[in-house]
């Protein structure tokens, strides 16, 4: 195939009007777009037209494999790849993407969209793996929760966060990659811990911090607890939290 | 002869769940200037039909669909839209489409595989010959 004069976006989104108006826009703007519906056609596209494509533009939530485990793929595949995520219709509302992630909140105009597009083509660096954590945040106190997720989505992680065991073991199955598990221990309900091992058994490579305000001592003697190789007393710093976080993550 | 058609005022839904040829055939349409929309699915293509206000004048429909044949989701498209051409496009021969349901009374055929400039000679061809009556819904 002869190389393309105008860049080549792969663009990802499940819903069929909004994909068709997108592409349009973008065609008509002369760029060359390969559509697909969901992130496993993302996959098959990607690795059609490997050498050709400049830039990812993908919906979040999509079936079979969601846009951010997609362009982490696609990222090990060809490290140079840009990408612009697509958040608000279709991303699940759990989920919270970092200011520093290149990203563009639906609805937007048409010449907003194309601004986006020209200015990460132009100006963005490639987003990295390293760069691309996502991290599961359970606490049934909502105040702790969202400062947790500030302190994170601050510092450059994609948090996804839940207020019971339950509800954070159905959103784990919105997003393929979760890096890792933030959680308290003690839940009306299932425990932290059992999140701990429901996640590890799902075969995702996965780290888990577990917060708790009780004493270390009467954690341990929980089934499962000594198992776990990190933990945070509650109340905690902003820098004891991300000193932790990073030393999971680079482990 | 034949006037061609003016490309860019005309508009093509393309139903094809094999992504890779999806986007061929769309690059190849667009590049000729036609409109063109895209379903990768039966169950899309009937959404873009009820969803889209503006006429739809040719319909590309793979044969192989999971759900439907091409055939079912063109005379589904067709109730509401009789004014519609359709092109099937197939992998299969036109003998085994007979006896996989077939193709839609009034329909054209274009084999896989098939080069762009194919494509967009075979479109062009149906989009500049006059309404068939039988597409057209006035045969009963």
């Amino acid at each position: 195939m002869a190389a393309s004069q105008h860049p080549v976006i792969l663009f990802a989104q499940h819903e069929v009007m909004p994909r068709n108006q997108i592409r349009s826009v973008l065609q008509d703007e002369g760029y060359d777009v390969l559509a697909a519906a969901d992130g496993s056609e993302a996959l098959e596209l990607f690795r059609a037209h490997a050498g050709t494509i400049d830039l990812l533009l993908t919906a979040v939530e999509l079936p079979a494999v969601d846009g951010l485990s997609a362009y982490r793929q696609i990222s090990t595949e060809r490290p140079n790849m840009k990408v612009l995520f697509l958040s608000g219709n279709g991303t699940p509302s759990a989920l919270a993407l970092p200011d520093a992630w290149p990203t563009i909140a639906t609805p937007f105009r048409p010449d907003t969209l194309l601004a986006k597009v020209t200015e990460v083509l132009d100006e963005c660096q490639p987003m990295t793996e390293k760069h691309l954590n996502v991290i599961l945040v359970v606490d049934h106190d909502k105040g702790r929760r969202d400062r947790t997720s500030k302190i994170l989505t601050e510092n450059g992680y994609a948090v996804l966060t839940a207020n019971s065991v339950e509800q954070a073991e159905a959103l784990a199955d919105t997003i393929a990659t979760i890096d890792l598990v933030i959680s308290g221990i003690v839940f009306p309900g299932h425990s932290g811990i059992h999140l701990a091992e429901h996640v590890e058994a799902s075969q995702r490579k996965v780290s888990t911090l577990l917060i708790s305000h009780f004493d270390r001592a009467l954690l341990h003697k929980m089934p499962g607890f000594s198992r776990q190789p990190e933990f945070l007393p509650n109340p905690f710093t902003a820098e004891a939290l991300l000193t932790r976080v990073r030393r999971l993550l680079d482990a | 002869m034949t006037e061609p058609p003016f490309r860019g005022a005309l508009t093509i839904l393309v139903v094809e769940d094999e992504p890779i040829v999806r986007n061929i055939i769309m690059k190849s349409l667009v590049r000729e200037d036609y409109r063109v929309l895209e379903a990768d699915s039966a169950a899309e293509a009937l959404e873009v039909s009820q969803t889209f206000s503006g006429t739809i004048d040719l319909l590309i429909a793979d044969h192989t669909l999971k759900t439907m044949t091409g055939r079912q989701v063109a005379e589904q498209i067709r109730q509401s839209r009789p004014r519609l051409k359709v092109l099937h496009i197939s992998g299969l021969s036109l003998e085994k489409l007979e006896q996989d349901g077939g193709l839609m009374t009034g329909a054209e055929f274009l084999a896989k595989p098939f080069s762009p400039k194919t494509l967009v000679k075979k479109v062009d061809q149906i989009l500049s010959k006059p309404q068939d009556r039988s597409a057209s819904g006035l045969s009963g």
